[in-house]
């Protein structure tokens, strides 16, 4: 079983990065994440059928491992490409390196405007999510966004985070 | 069983790192849990080396390298997502769209991520990147390369994109 995920694994990148990222559809986030859920749900479905076929202590324990790797490979993966795309603290880095070269103040407005990019669109994004209900002009969490900021909340207590922005 | 002990593990790991974020020192959020949960991480290989069979072990392993990213993932959410703050902020009361808008205005956004940027080390005292600083946005930049994001102020093409770039972020 792991000889096959091993496989599959090094196939599912190397298309992606011979053939799919030179697609414009791979350039948009539900695109690259459906890329990485539909075979990863087809992954866990075959593991689950595996066990339910050969059911021993050793395949549960193939079977751990190779849903694992998996989830370990498309969460690092997705948080790599989503990193790279968004890019807000590291285009401000570039910012401040290009105005230490050319002596000048760094110029941090386009910044500024992509932040209220990024806010607009975030507030859509959590309404389509249905986690903020936005009547008109006034916006408030539905029962579902009030789990789930409550969860969110206490994991910020938890690790005692700070927030700046 | 063995499951078991990887929740354990993980707990410990998790509590630890709690402790961790409470005591001074240096070291932000990440790497504070990346030298908890590392350790811990170190003693649950002992454990599956001499009390687990090779394919337990394993998955013992497995499945807490990747419980410790999904918490990295939801803690680096907690203290940096622009969502989260709006949700945090909406958690108070219901608030207008212009309220939000005030509260998180652009100009304090970049200030936070230049700020949080100084806390970590990868602007220098003297307002530049520090070497750090360099290494991580040469990182990214390789990144953006591999997964074809353009990259700003930049032409796609490959050569002028690499010209357009401050000299010191070259690779």
């Amino acid at each position: 079983m792991l000889a096959v995920f091993g496989f599959y694994l090094g196939a599912h990148l190397t298309l992606y990065l011979v053939l799919c990222r030179h697609l414009a559809a791979f350039q948009r986030e539900r695109v690259i994440f459906l890329y990485h859920a539909l075979p990863a749900a087809c992954v866990a479905a075959l593991c689950a059928a595996a066990v339910l076929d050969w059911p021993s202590v050793d395949t549960l324990a193939q079977a751990v491992i190779v849903v694992g790797i998996q989830g370990i490979y498309s969460l690092s993966f997705l948080e790599l490409w989503s990193l790279s795309q968004i890019g807000y603290s590291l285009g401000i880095l570039m910012a401040f390196e290009a105005g230490r070269q050319s002596g000048d103040t760094p110029d941090l407005r386009p910044f500024e405007a992509m932040g209220e990019q990024k806010k607009a669109g975030r507030i859509e994004g959590l309404t389509r999510l249905g986690l903020v209900n936005a009547e008109g002009q006034t916006l408030q969490l539905t029962p579902l966004g009030k789990i789930g900021t409550a969860a969110l909340r206490a994991l910020g207590w938890w690790i005692n985070l700070r927030r700046t922005v | 069983m063995e499951i078991l002990w990887v929740v354990a593990y993980l707990a410990a790991a998790i509590v630890g790192h709690a402790i961790a974020m409470r005591l001074s020192g240096r070291g932000d959020s990440v790497t504070r849990f990346a030298m908890v949960g590392g350790f811990i991480g170190l003693g649950l290989s002992v454990h599956a080396l001499f009390f687990d069979s090779l394919p337990c072990g394993g998955a013992a392993l497995v499945v807490y390298a990747f419980a410790c990213e999904l918490y990295v993932f939801l803690f680096t959410l907690v203290g940096t997502s622009v969502s989260v703050g709006i949700l945090l902020k909406l958690a108070n009361g219901p608030h207008s769209r212009s309220e939000i808008a005030a509260l998180y205005d652009a100009p304090s956004m970049v200030r936070g991520r230049v700020e949080r940027m100084r806390a970590v080390g990868l602007l220098g005292k003297d307002g530049f990147p520090s070497s750090q600083g360099k290494r991580l946005v040469a990182l990214f930049l390789t990144l953006k390369r591999i997964f074809r994001h353009p990259i700003p102020g930049c032409s796609s093409d490959r050569k002028e994109t690499a010209s357009a770039l401050p000299h010191s972020f070259r690779i």
